[in-house]
């Protein structure tokens, strides 16, 4: 369970299917196109691999995957969410590939909703609340509950790795 | 003599003819008779009794030599030798006295030759006595025997035969003479008889041809007569032979005439009531006449039923001709908008051919435009591939120009406070790119569409051009078949104003035809009043077996019932009746008329 939000924020919109999402975009570093993705061996299904931003390996894991969603191959506006996710006192930097990114959106707290208990399909615990944008809900992830310490940790030695190599 | 018929005359006259024949043979074989009887005694009795004589005579002077010979003889063989000589000549003699004896003719035949036999037997008695004198060689008593006895006794026998011969001669001659009178006699007889036959047949002949000629010259004229028609001869009978029958039938034949003439002057006056009296059975003039003065009849019924006829039928043929006229005027008037009509036709046909020629000249252009379209449209799509390559590019550059704007928009909002205003430039420069973007996708996927488009009217435009071409070629078989269309339709033109007059020519026909047919009406009225020149014995079954067939069946059956009566009752109309044979036929046909 996260924590309730109680100011206004920014947040960065993405598309994984029909589906809106949104992140504080104080979490988020930068947005990448889908350059080409170094698939790193021996990792999870939704770990796609590692990308080179400025001499830097930074892993991309497919959000479609690790939200259990199908695969779908990759378009023109596929983009990397580059997120930095604070684990520990510790500053990871990971990339999430979203079908498409739309726009940076500020959110009063009035506009949110806390997650449905009875939400099926997602678990609640990952969603800090839903905001109303017109007609569509916007699912407000807790990002650093998605990644769990231990992926982190993968994620972290994967990219070690994949500098390494 | 008159009545006697032909053949008894000429019988008579040849029995009188051959009479005098027979009679004048009879006489000439009885003179013939007389000459075969003289000549039968000459040949049969006075020239055999001379030779049988003249025998003897000859065998007497041998027999005398022979005594004298055996007188003189000495010897005994000698004298055998004569004596046989002797007795065979003295035996002929016997025989042939005795042949002699068969042809005495008569007493003083007789007489002679009994007495040359007599002398004979003297002689005969002489001679022996000297041979037996002889025998014994006395020659002297024999020789005075001779001399004194044989010598007197031959010449006594000589003397007597010599007598038979004269006798004979005689007889003989008086043969011939009884033969040159008969002979005499017959020539005149027979000369007197032919004579007599002669004039006789030659008077029996003229009688007989007068009596057959005169009456037959007569009978001739009054055949020739006849011959000539004239019927007004008659001839007297004034015999009862074979020309007189022939008279009496010429007659009768005339008088048959004249009645076949009287009946044939009564039908020639219109009169077909006559009875024609058959004069036999076998008379064919009558039947001819007979079967003629039916058949007058029968013809005389049918031309007038059939000028009744006429005289109806031309009536509604006048009717027919009217209307025909009228017809053909109409048809005129039909032919003049025909006319009328083909011309506008021809116009249009014509303004078709032009349309047809501008249509073919429309479809080469057409055909060229669709090549150049066809190449403009190459050309577009050439330029729409550019067009989409070049907005890939910009969508490309949207695309970066959005991930720019959103990095930026990420920065702002990381900067805080003072990222704010670089925040909504941002916002704005990421909502152009949208912009762009959506208009770049726009326009690739209008470009696309374009690029199909123009490709399908390539396509359709390189299809377009054979359809053309082949539209160009029936544009050119319809320009063609305008010009067959002309000159059809001015042909048509043509045999239309024909047609107008041969119509027009019809409706005068029709009128002419009218008039004719009214000429005819009068000319059968006519024919009606000519054929009542003929009295018929009253209304005849053809006409009323005929009139109905004019009308309808049904109505006919009642009609023809009535028709008869209503004829005979108009003074003017063919006085025409049904005699038995007739009626019984109207009823027949009457009967068929009940089947309706």
């Amino acid at each position: 369970m996260s924590t309730q939000i109680t100011a206004p924020a920014q947040y960065i919109t993405f598309q994984l299917g029909n589906e809106l999402f949104a992140i504080d975009v104080a979490q988020v570093r930068e947005i990448l196109e889908l350059s080409l993705v170094t698939r790193v061996p021996t990792s999870p299904d939704y770990m796609r691999g590692v990308v080179n931003v400025r001499s830097k390996a930074i892993p991309v894991v497919d959000l479609r995957l690790k939200f259990g969603l199908p695969a779908v191959p990759d378009t023109l506006v596929s983009r990397i969410v580059v997120m930095e996710i604070e684990l520990d006192g510790e500053t990871c930097i990971v990339g999430g590939l979203a079908d498409s990114v739309h726009e940076v959106i500020e959110l009063e707290p009035s506009q949110i909703s806390p997650p449905p208990r009875l939400a099926s399909r997602w678990r609640t615990e990952l969603i800090r609340g839903m905001a109303r944008r017109g007609e569509q809900f916007i699912i407000i992830l807790d990002i650093a509950a998605v990644f769990s310490s231990d992926e982190i940790a993968l994620l972290k030695n994967g990219a070690s790795d994949a500098v390494i190599a | 003599m008159k009545n006697w018929k032909i053949g008894n005359r000429i019988t008579a006259g040849f029995a009188a003819v051959l009479l005098i024949a027979a009679t004048l043979g009879l006489y000439a074989y009885a003179q013939l008779r007389v000459i075969q009887r003289g000549t039968t005694h000459i040949t049969e009795d006075t020239m055999p009794s001379i030779d049988v004589i003249s025998g003897i005579d000859a065998r007497a002077r041998e027999v005398y030599a022979t005594v004298l010979n055996h007188v003189l003889a000495d010897t005994k063989p000698e004298m055998d030798a004569l004596e046989k000589n002797l007795e065979e000549h003295s035996a002929l003699n016997t025989e042939d006295f005795k042949k002699y004896d068969s042809l005495v003719s008569d007493s003083r035949d007789r007489e002679l030759l009994d007495k040359a036999q007599n002398s004979r037997k003297s002689y005969d008695a002489a001679r022996e006595d000297i041979l037996t004198l002889s025998r014994e060689l006395k020659n002297k008593e024999a020789i005075a025997l001779i001399h004194s006895k044989l010598t007197p006794s031959y010449r006594q026998y000589l003397q007597a035969l010599d007598d038979i011969v004269t006798y004979n001669q005689k007889l003989g001659e008086q043969a011939s003479t009884a033969i040159n009178t008969s002979i005499r006699n017959s020539v005149s007889g027979i000369i007197v008889g032919v004579v007599a036959a002669i004039l006789i047949g030659l008077i029996i002949a003229w009688f007989i041809t007068r009596s057959i000629t005169v009456p037959l010259a007569s009978a001739t004229a009054a055949v020739g007569e006849v011959a000539k028609g004239n019927l007004s001869t008659t001839l007297t009978v004034n015999s009862r032979d074979e020309i007189g029958q022939i008279t009496a039938s010429l007659n009768s034949m005339i008088e048959g005439l004249r009645g076949t003439s009287r009946v044939a002057d009564a039908i020639a006056g219109g009169d077909l009531t006559q009875d024609v009296k058959l004069l036999s059975e076998q008379d064919t003039l009558g039947h001819s006449l007979t079967k003629m003065l039916e058949n007058l009849r029968k013809i005389v019924g049918e031309v007038s039923s059939a000028a009744n006829n006429v005289a109806s039928g031309s009536e509604q043929m006048s009717a027919t001709a009217q209307q025909l006229s009228e017809g053909a005027s109409e048809q005129a008037a039909a032919a003049e908008e025909s006319t009328s009509s083909m011309e506008e036709m021809s116009a249009s046909i014509q303004q078709n051919a032009d349309n047809a020629k501008q249509t073919d000249k429309l479809a080469g252009r057409a055909s060229e435009d669709a090549k150049t379209s066809g190449a403009s449209v190459s050309q577009t799509v050439a330029a729409m591939k550019e067009i989409a390559d070049k907005i890939a590019i910009i969508e490309e550059i949207a695309r970066k120009t959005d991930l720019l704007a959103l990095n930026a928009a990420v920065e702002a909002a990381r900067a805080g406070e003072h990222g704010k205003g670089f925040a909504v430039v941002a916002s704005e420069v990421r909502k152009l790119a949208e912009r762009s973007q959506t208009a770049a996708a726009d326009i690739s996927r209008l470009t696309g569409g374009g690029v199909r488009l123009a490709h399908e009217a390539g396509d359709l435009l390189t299809k377009l051009v054979p359809d053309i071409r082949k539209t160009a070629e029936l544009v050119q078989e319809i320009a063609a078949a305008c010009g067959e269309q002309t000159t059809g339709s001015n042909q048509v033109s043509k045999a239309m104003q024909q047609l107008d007059q041969v119509i027009q020519q019809n409706s005068s026909a029709a009128e002419e035809m009218a008039s004719t047919a009214e000429e005819l009406a009068s000319q059968a009225q006519q024919l009606q009043g000519s054929i009542s020149f003929f009295k018929v014995s009253s209304a005849s079954a053809p006409a009323a077996a005929v009139t109905p067939r004019k009308n309808p069946p049904v109505k006919a059956s009642s009609k023809a019932i009535h028709a008869a009566p209503s004829r005979n009752a108009k003074p003017g109309a063919v006085a025409i009746a049904l005699d038995d044979n007739h009626t019984a036929r109207g009823d027949a046909r009457d009967g068929e008329f009940q089947h309706y």
